[in-house]
């Protein structure tokens, strides 16, 4: 009797969660696409070219920490360099790189050590020297060699040493799109009642896509499965999820490879944590908290444009240690500011986002993990009803795939940045197999980063990188 | 089935659900593919039927010699068949747009009258009316360039309209279309967005200086954003006999309209207002005010006693207002020397400063 009882409420509670995430999904879903068609009417009446020559347009810093990037350092910058914006500054923070990294810079830039004076408003290891370039074409450059204190310290270092009230913090191996800097300042100039905080782009796979000179110019489907789940998985992450929490300025997160600050804000609430490996999440969720503490009406703002195209981990030991790190991250900052859940007093955030993220985003693996145990059990014991399971399971795989051609719809609707008939075959292809190949190994990687962090594990994870100069090589393809 | 009837209400939900699933999937997979060939199609059509049209409009252009109404009317007449389709009128009107900004003289007048012969106006009309946010966008942008002063009224209702974009687009219609440029500034009942004035100042900087309003009329706005813009324009457009009419402004409550009336009096270089700034300085609490009164005086004081002055914040517990100081006195007539004689008393301090301004990279 007990045990009929046990196995009907877990079967009901079980039953339950799955139409609750299936819900929270669909409706972010529908209100993504709302939103996507309002922000596709407001940007192409949009007319970017009006900021370029601009005396009042405002000016950026693009801070770009670099840990061992000597193979591409280079190009990065330059990269960076000749983005299409007209005043800005970049800084890089080369953050203790153990290969020639900072050698390679200081040659190629002809660069020449200078000691400005600058407010340490943030914490971070010591700075060995702060270069410019004595060359007048690279005048917009400065690098930072500092010690090694990981990504969240050389961040610091660089907004410390910045001197422009906009930041944009990337990725220094990222690709950005040209006019990046154009859309990303834009919510900045246009914020109305509410003050915008932070302001955040899509970021899109670079694997197997055509790259000239620094700038992407052919998008294409990744040769390689492991990135290719990834391609589908980030569309479904940025082009459905974070548009809608942006509809309702319910964005907890920015990605680390691109986003925009504002300086002040990012200063008044103590800049990047040290103490976490999702140091991007927790800067926003801390900045948002900061601004309702104090009375502030503000904003985090979200531009569904693929802005930054990343190098995606295209092998399992790769991928494993960046979804292994992005599990402690999420565990780390909803920790960190437990007080939100369900705390009226942080209206959207408080009571939707932060309770989604804890009961979707970091309890969905142990769900997941609790239901194969489950099944386990009831396999063992005789007791499984096979049909409900298969009707069961029929039903979370139907989910997956409505989920994921909804995605494929938008991007098809929006930016339709894989132009290739083939490329969209495969996309559907991936859609079809990826719950049974893919998805149960970032579950398991998940479980395995909160595993680690019970554990004490704090490391970020070796990052190796094929490096753009493979994509160059393939410019003829 | 059997096996389910302990399971009834979870069965009934999960095969309708399924069901829906499974049915979405299917529309989603046809509307996938519907997009993605109709789109091939569409670009294809499009684009020969740009290339037409646009062979024409050359065509007619570089043979233009000048017009008669029976001109135009065989014009139009030629056009007409080919300009039924919404989307045909889009494409056409874009490259008529195209050419009218890029043109001037009698050949834009030859094109406005295209224009008009085709009621492209009257469509317009109707896109204000009834269309979307981007058909009004495109009404505006349409009738704004073609120079259709009827249309303000119906303009002039966007200028508080909640959507942004379209708030934008009409001051920026307006300013083209309407006798007192920027008179929807004394309406308007939304903050004026920096895109906004981005784009308005874009718009003033075509149009010949003498033909701009004086902008002090809107220094005492109860829009404190339309008060930036005015002290802001007034600097950029030179209009020198508005600088008094800055001074009061040195006193509002907001720090951002001080700081710009104090970049306007630098951009005025008038040194008759030293004095005031000097006073100003004595009382001024907020660092970021301090260091632009300090590049003020620096700009603007040619009297030696006032370096005794700019001395006194060399000590600052502000590194931003130390380092103005610097910078000031630098500007002024024995400055290097004074800083030099400070520097021998208090190296530590203002050692790294004078290293800092001093060095050309970092400027």
């Amino acid at each position: 009797m007990i045990l009929y009882w046990f196995n009907f409420i877990a079967e009901v509670l079980i039953f339950i969660y799955a139409l609750a995430i299936m819900g929270s999904y669909l409706v972010l879903a529908i209100m993504s696409l709302d939103e996507m068609k309002n922000h596709l009417e407001r940007s192409e009446g949009t007319d970017y070219r009006a900021i370029l020559a601009s005396p009042l347009a405002p000016k950026v810093s693009l801070i770009a920490p670099a840990y061992n990037e000597s193979l591409t350092i280079i190009d990065n910058i330059k990269s960076l360099l000749s983005i299409h914006y007209s005043k800005f500054e970049v800084i890089i923070v080369n953050d203790g790189s153990k290969d020639d990294t900072i050698d390679k810079v200081i040659k190629y830039f002809e660069l020449e050590e200078v000691k400005p004076v600058y407010e340490k408003a943030l914490h971070h290891k010591p700075i060995r020297g702060i270069y410019k370039s004595k060359n007048r074409a690279y005048k917009k450059l400065t690098v930072v060699d500092k010690e090694n204190g990981g990504k969240a310290d050389a961040l610091n270092a660089g907004i410390n040493i910045c001197s422009n009230d906009l930041i944009a913090c990337i990725d220094v191996d990222c690709i950005i799109e040209a006019d990046a800097i154009l859309k990303m300042v834009k919510p900045f100039l246009d914020e109305n009642k509410h003050e915008v905080i932070a302001s955040g782009g899509v970021v899109r796979i670079a694997n197997s896509c055509v790259v000239e000179d620094g700038r992407l110019v052919k998008a294409k489907i990744p040769d390689n499965m492991i990135a290719r789940f990834q391609v589908l998985e980030y569309i479904r992450a940025f082009l459905l999820g974070r548009m809608a929490w942006s509809r309702i300025n319910g964005l907890l997160l920015i990605s680390g490879a691109f986003g925009m600050f504002k300086k002040e804000i990012v200063i008044k609430c103590g800049g990047y944590n040290h103490k976490t490996v999702g140091e991007d999440m927790e800067l926003v969720v801390r900045m948002r908290k900061w601004m309702t503490q104090n009375k502030r009406k503000y904003r985090v703002s979200y531009i569904p444009d693929p802005l930054c195209w990343t190098e995606a981990p295209s092998t399992t030991q790769v991928l494993g240690r960046q979804r292994n790190r992005w599990a402690r991250g999420t565990y780390e900052t909803l920790k960190f500011h437990k007080e939100l859940f369900f705390n009226p007093k942080y209206g959207v955030m408080g009571m939707v986002s932060y309770p989604f993220w804890f009961f979707f985003e970091w309890m969905a693996p142990f769900i997941e993990a609790i239901g194969l145990i489950y099944f386990v059990f009831l396999v063992i014991t005789g007791m499984l009803n096979w049909s409900f399971f298969l009707l069961m399971l029929a039903l979370v795989y139907s989910f997956a795939i409505c989920n994921s051609f909804v995605a494929i719809l938008s991007e098809e609707l929006s930016y339709f940045k894989y132009a290739r008939r083939n490329d969209l075959y495969k996309m559907i292809l991936t859609a079809l197999i990826e719950p049974f190949v893919y998805h149960p190994r970032v579950v398991y990687w998940s479980l395995k980063g909160n595993f680690d962090l019970w554990k004490g594990k704090t490391s970020w994870g070796e990052m190796s990188r094929s490096g753009f100069v493979q994509f160059k090589k393939s410019k003829k393809n | 089935m059997g096996e389910f009837v302990s399971h009834e209400w979870k069965v009934i939900i999960a095969i309708t659900l399924i069901v829906l699933f499974v049915l979405s999937t299917l529309l989603l997979f046809v509307t996938i593919l519907i997009i993605k060939f109709s789109r091939a199609g569409r670009t294809i059509r499009n684009t020969r039927f740009k290339n037409r049209v646009e062979n024409k409009l050359n065509e007619l252009i570089s043979e233009y010699e000048s017009h008669t109404p029976e001109d135009i009317l065989k014009i139009v007449n030629l056009f007409k068949p080919v300009t039924k389709e919404g989307w045909q009128k889009t494409i056409f009107g874009d490259l008529l747009i195209h050419y009218t900004i890029n043109l001037t003289g009698d050949i834009q007048q030859f094109l406005k009258e295209i224009f008009f012969g085709l009621a492209l106006d009257q469509t317009c009309f109707q896109d204000l009316k009834r269309g979307n946010v981007r058909e009004k966008v495109r009404a505006m942008r349409y009738l704004s360039t073609m120079g259709y002063k009827p249309a303000c009224p119906l303009i002039n209702k966007y200028v508080n309209d909640r959507r942004k974009l379209l708030r934008v687009e009409a001051s920026l219609a307006l300013i083209d279309l309407s006798e007192n440029q920027l008179q929807f500034l004394d309406k308007l009942e939304y903050p004026l967005t920096q895109w906004q004035q981005i784009n308005i100042y874009k718009k003033l900087s075509e149009k010949p200086p003498e033909s701009l309003p004086a902008f002090q009329r809107w220094f005492d706005s109860k829009n404190p954003s339309i008060q930036a813009f005015a002290i802001e324009m007034t600097s950029r457009f030179n209009q020198t006999s508005e600088m008094e009419k800055l001074l009061p402004l040195l006193e509002n409550d907001s720090k951002k309209i001080k700081i710009k009336a104090i970049q306007s009096l630098i951009a005025f270089d008038s040194s008759d207002l030293v004095p005031i700034l000097r006073d100003k300085l004595a009382i001024c609490t907020e660092p970021d005010v301090k260091i632009e009164l300090l590049a003020a005086i620096g700009s603007l004081s040619s009297d030696v006693s006032d370096t005794d002055l700019l001395e006194t914040y060399l000590m600052s517990e502000d590194l931003s207002v130390r380092i103005q100081a610097a910078r000031s006195i630098l500007k002024m007539e024995d400055g290097s020397t004074r800083l030099a004689r400070k520097n021998a008393l208090y190296p530590l301090m203002l050692q790294p400063v004078i290293d800092h301004i001093s060095n050309p990279l970092l400027r």
